[in-house]
């Protein structure tokens, strides 16, 4: 049992829980990150990024901040989410950010037109990932999961509304601006 | 009296289905329960509409919250 | 969370309860959206629907709806709903609905030997019939008298007598704010009702809960309604209201019946995923009404067969015939249990839906409805939607065709006047309630349904649908239902268009933390178009795009009649607004209001096509001029039951064609031609006589109509301007009613400045001259022709049929007073959502202000328009 939430922050997810604009206030929105030395690894599960190549293991990002979102075609929240991950890409991308959607979708035609507009520009993994979505613990659809460059879970988010959008670019600016350390 | 037996086979069915909640079921799994066909109600406007007027055709009414005024008197 | 562990792959990380204690906290944290895969409910979307009703005919024994001048029950109604999210947790939704209901009903039924018996006595109603030794109902032959006995055949028929009312409006606005927690959901709604008769408030408050990772979720909902109900007792004059005389005031004229209601509710339910292919629901309900639960337009006949009575030498007896209004008990407690079922065949992508309801009151009706329903998707976005439904109630303990009593008739004390019944002694009744009121009454119906839909690909989705079910005794669950006499049939054609309106806001990129979007050029071009007022004003850009649009237009009229620029007195207006007669009526004030949708497609840069069906509705109110005026002038007001003239309903569909002919930087010029087609009623009557409801209160035009245009708008750095000008020509001589609309021609211009990047403001000038009417309804060109339509009589007798020509009461009915020129100014302003989840949605708001007037004959003053528009480009 790594990660602990103490007692302010319990309060404190109570009084978000009745004001979710509150989130949004970036001092404190650092503070939800799962302190680094307790959270927890990423699962080593393999993602089939693409059909053709060979697995892809979340471990050869290691070093870059990986925002892993879980989602599928038929799912509202997720299609919102997608602009935001584009943006998110394209801000943070150079900074070393990389974006990972898994599709847990089952049919790969609605996947397709779901993709075509607006155009992804992050990675997709497609196919056979319910391995994965298992592993993470996945509860909630979208399910998205900002693992640091170490290689650990220090956050996880379920669902998506576009009032949580700055809340994990919050997140995410805040574990580039962590130092990169040799695990 | 059959509304007796009915009432019986409802509740039968509230805990067959309460009991059946235990196979699991991914998150990942709901992609046919999203689509929109598979709502409970596919048309939410000619439902309301629909209602409206066997309200004022026949007796029997009501099934949920309250749905509007008006007599439907003719 | 066993199973989960269970289902645990080998390579799951090493310390899975570290994951699990994070992702218990995630699920605690804001953000997390329902899942749970019952669809739809986080749709933001705004929906136009359009349904018409109407029933076959009933059967009257041999006499045809067309002898009688009836109609059936029409209902057209139009329903507007929106729902959104106003911040991540909120929601609303706003919904109005308005419906429109015309034609005749049964108002009681009585056996048909009385009518013959009326017949053969001469009477000017039903007053009584007479039965055989065994009681048998039966008509006698008055020419077969043999010196001792009169021959008789049984008759255990029954009819019903019909009563029509003048088309009314019901509007409805409601709406319902909802807070959603993560496993939880609390919203408060409420609305208003109205209608000329009828008025209600409600209010309801209910929430949700989810259990079992959102795969099981509890609703609950509670609600209170209170119903105030003014029935002009006009259409039953005749009956004996002797129980209701607490009630019963005079007001504006007529006796007026007036009650309250209560309705307190409850439901329960509990919506279960079974697997990842089916759900089910399974719910309850109470609802508690209380107060005036009698539909005061319905009467009953009381039949009384005094056992003592002189039995001639046929072995004939009388019974005695009394029509009262019926009587409720006070209360009602109803109960429902109902399951829904949804199945998905997964090889063909199809989706079962069997829905079952049982209801139960404490007035003895028990009532099973079943419903079941194939979605069938068909590729490329079609959807076939068949669909069956049952239902079958049994009769209500004190529900009777008639009601038959063995005791002698139980008048009031009190002196008695020849031909006039006397007033029951309601005290005297073996029974308290009674109801002949055939929806109370032993019945089953069966109907089939079917519906296409066809999604588009950027969230728009148009339904269509029809369905039509008989309704008869015969069909009630385990027989024993009402003779066929109430059966009827009916169809229901329906329309629904709904549209995504988040979808614009997902095709682009979400807003930067500063607020800049990527396509922040778009707005300002569409703030650029025309005032709300204005139609066919912009062209598409480009072939293939689409735009959708739904327009409002509300006219206000009222403030005295004028006449040649000045307000006309009532003298005037009796001795000179009615032709060759003199006026009885004037109109009071007139609302209109028109909604238009339209569906824009580019065919080419240069060229786009407008569908678009407008959704009509007219009230006008009118009064009686001078009562002393009229009395001096010997005119004998006509027989009436309404102060009102309501029609509403579709009104014509049209295409257009716009061409653009100069664009040049800054300056755009764009013909149009367009064509009407008469799907708009014309012939819409009062209370289904031959009484016209005004030229003015018509659905559509009546004729094909030709609707050219010619538009110049221009642009430079904030500011925008344009002209138009723009008329409609009728192509026939004349429409099905017998007359023509006048032509029209209008001329606009405007000019606009941009606020902001999301806002503009407009000021327009406008010019209108409409032609007046052409040739004339065709009652009114021959006011000699008599219908016959069942009044109220004076003599305090039941129903009598009278005949009555068919007349110009007031200016509203006069060609000579329509058409005229007008001038207009109009304020407006205009607005692109310019982010979030509306974003691209434009929305406009026009008030147009009259500055000058110059009308042919007698019209009511302009008070100015509501102009509105909403659009988005899908």
């Amino acid at each position: 049992m790594s990660v602990k939430w103490n007692k302010p922050q319990k309060q404190r997810l109570a009084v978000l829980a009745l004001a979710a604009l509150l989130a949004s206030a970036s001092g404190q929105a650092a503070e939800q990150l799962a302190a680094a030395q307790d959270a927890p690894a990423a699962p080593a599960c393999k993602l089939s990024l693409d059909k053709d190549a060979a697995p892809a293991e979340l471990a050869q990002y290691r070093g870059q901040v990986v925002y892993v979102d879980f989602w599928a075609s038929w799912c509202g929240p997720c299609r919102q989410s997608f602009p935001f991950m584009n943006q998110m890409q394209s801000d943070f991308g150079d900074k070393g950010l990389t974006v990972v959607a898994v599709n847990l979708g089952e049919e790969a035609s609605d996947a397709q037109s779901f993709l075509a507009n607006p155009a992804a520009s992050f990675k997709i993994a497609g196919g056979a990932n319910q391995e994965c979505a298992a592993a993470f613990h996945v509860e909630a659809m979208p399910s998205s999961y900002l693992i640091d460059r170490a290689g650990k879970v220090r956050y996880i988010h379920h669902g998506f509304r576009t009032g949580d959008a700055e809340l994990l670019r919050t997140l995410t600016a805040t574990l580039l601006a962590e130092p990169a350390t040799t695990p | 009296m059959p509304d007796t037996r009915f009432r019986a086979a409802l509740l039968a069915l509230i805990a067959a289905m309460l009991l059946s909640g235990c196979a699991p079921l991914h998150p990942w799994e709901r992609g046919n329960l999203a689509k929109p066909h598979m709502a409970l109600t596919t048309n939410s406007g000619q439902a309301a509409m629909k209602t409206h007027l066997e309200m004022s055709r026949e007796a029997a009414s009501g099934g949920g919250a309250a749905a509007g005024g008006g007599c439907g008197c003719n | 969370m066993a199973a989960t562990e269970r289902d645990q792959p080998p390579t799951a990380l090493k310390a899975p309860g570290a994951l699990r204690a994070l992702t218990a906290a995630a699920l605690a944290l804001p953000g997390l959206m329902a899942s749970h895969g019952v669809a739809a409910e986080d749709s933001n979307e705004a929906t136009l629907n359009y349904h018409h009703y109407a029933e076959g005919e009933r059967d009257l024994e041999g006499r045809t709806y067309k002898s009688l001048n009836l109609r059936p029950i029409e209902v057209d109604s139009l329903a507007l709903a929106v729902r959104n999210t106003l911040a991540d947790r909120w929601r609303f939704a706003l919904n109005y609905t308005q419906d429109t209901w015309s034609g005749a009903t049964p108002v009681l039924s009585v056996p048909q030997a009385a009518i013959n018996e009326q017949i053969v006595s001469g009477a000017s109603a039903p007053l009584a019939y007479l039965t055989d030794s065994k009681h048998r109902p039966v008509d006698v032959d008055p020419d077969s008298f043999d010196g001792q006995k009169f021959k008789t055949a049984e008759d255990a028929r029954l009819v019903h007598l019909m009563a029509s009312a003048s088309p009314e409006t019901r509007r409805q606005v409601d709406g319902r704010l909802d807070y959603g927690w993560d496993r939880a959901s609390l919203g408060v709604g409420g609305g208003v009702s109205e209608e000329p008769d009828y008025h209600s408030g409600f209010l309801n408050v209910g929430g949700t809960f989810d259990f079992n990772q959102k795969r099981t979720t509890l609703a609950w909902g509670s609600s209170y309604t209170v119903s105030n109900i003014n029935a002009s007792l006009d259409a039953n004059a005749a009956a004996d209201w002797g129980a209701y005389l607490g009630y019963i005031r005079e007001s504006r004229g007529h006796n007026t019946l007036f009650g309250q209601r209560h309705d307190v509710g409850a439901t329960l339910s509990v919506t279960h995923i079974i697997d990842k292919n089916s759900l089910i629901e399974a719910g309850m309900g109470y609802t508690r009404s209380s107060g005036f639960l009698e539909n005061p337009y319905k009467a009953t006949m009381l039949a009384f067969d005094d056992p003592n009575q002189f039995v001639d030498a046929s072995g004939l007896r009388t019974v005695q015939l009394r029509g009262v209004l019926e009587q409720r008990p006070g209360s009602r407690d109803q109960f429902n249990w109902n399951v829904r079922y949804v199945d998905y065949i997964a090889p063909l992508d199809a989706a079962l839906h069997a829905d079952y309801r049982f209801y139960h009151d404490d007035w003895g009706i028990n009532a099973h409805t079943i419903n079941l329903s194939w979605h069938q998707p068909l590729g490329g976005g079609w959807m076939l939607v068949p669909g069956t439904r049952y239902y079958s109630q049994s009769r209500a303990d004190f529900y009777a065709p008639y009601f038959l009593f063995n005791q002698e008739y139980p008048a009031m004390p009190g002196p008695i006047f020849p031909g006039v019944p006397r007033p029951l002694d309601f005290s005297k009744l073996a029974r308290r309630d009674f109801s002949s009121d055939a929806r109370l009454s032993g019945f089953g119906s069966i109907g089939g349904e079917l519906a296409v839909s066809r999604e588009f690909s950027k969230g728009a989705k148009l339904e269509i649908g029809a369905d039509y079910s008989v309704h008869a005794g015969s069909l009630k669950l385990g027989g024993g239902g009402e003779k066929s006499f109430a059966d009827v049939d009916s169809y229901v054609v329906y329309a629904t268009l709904a549209m995504d309106l988040s979808a614009p806001a997902l095709a682009g990129v979400l807003p930067h933390a500063d607020g800049e979007t990527a396509d922040a050029g778009k707005a300002p071009l569409r703030l650029r178009r025309a005032p709300a007022g204005v139609q066919w004003d912009h062209l598409l850009a480009a072939e293939g795009d689409m735009e959708v649009g739904y327009h409002f237009n509300y006219d206000m009229r009222g403030n005295g009649i004028q006449h040649g620029g000045r307000r006309a007195g009532d003298t005037e207006i009796i001795t000179s607004a009615c032709e060759d007669t003199l006026c009885s009526l004037t109109p009071r004030d007139s609302d209109t209001h028109v909604s238009t949708v339209d569906f824009m497609l580019g065919l080419s840069p240069r060229a786009t096509m407008i569908l678009s069906a407008d959704y009509v509705n007219h009230d006008i109110a009118l009064r009686d001029l001078d009562v002393d005026v009229q009395d001096a002038l010997g005119i004998i007001p006509p027989p009436r039951v309404s102060y009102t003239r309501s029609a509403g309903g579709l009104g014509d569909v049209s295409l257009h064609f716009l061409y653009g002919l100069v664009e040049a930087s800054g300056h755009e010029v764009h013909a149009g031609l367009g064509f009407s087609a008469p799907t708009g009623s014309v012939e819409k009557r009062l209370a289904g006589s031959r009484d016209f409801s005004a030229y003015d209160s018509q659905l559509g035009s009546g004729t094909w109509d030709f609707h050219p245009s010619l538009t110049y708008s221009g642009e430079l750095l904030r500011f925008a301007w344009g002209t138009q000008l723009s008329g409609i020509k009728r192509m026939e001589a004349s429409n099905d009613a017998g007359y023509r609309l006048g032509d029209q021609f209008q001329a606009t211009t405007w000019g606009s400045v941009r606020l902001t990047d999301w806002l503009s403001a407009s000021i327009r000038g406008q010019y209108t001259n409409q032609g007046g009417v052409h040739g004339r309804f065709d009652a009114h060109a021959a006011p000699q022709v008599t219908g016959t339509r069942l009044v109220g009589a004076e003599t305090q007798e039941v129903f009598e049929y009278v005949d009555t020509p068919s007349a110009i009461y007031g200016p509203m009915d006069s060609t000579d007073s329509t058409g005229g020129q007008s001038w207009d100014v109009g304020f407006g302003v205009n607005a692109v959502v310019p982010s979030g989840l509306l974003r691209g949605n434009r929305v406009s708001v026009e008030w147009l202000e009259p500055v000058a007037d110059h009308f042919n004959g007698y019209q009511l003053e302009r008070q100015g328009s509501l102009q509105l528009r909403w659009d988005l480009p899908l």
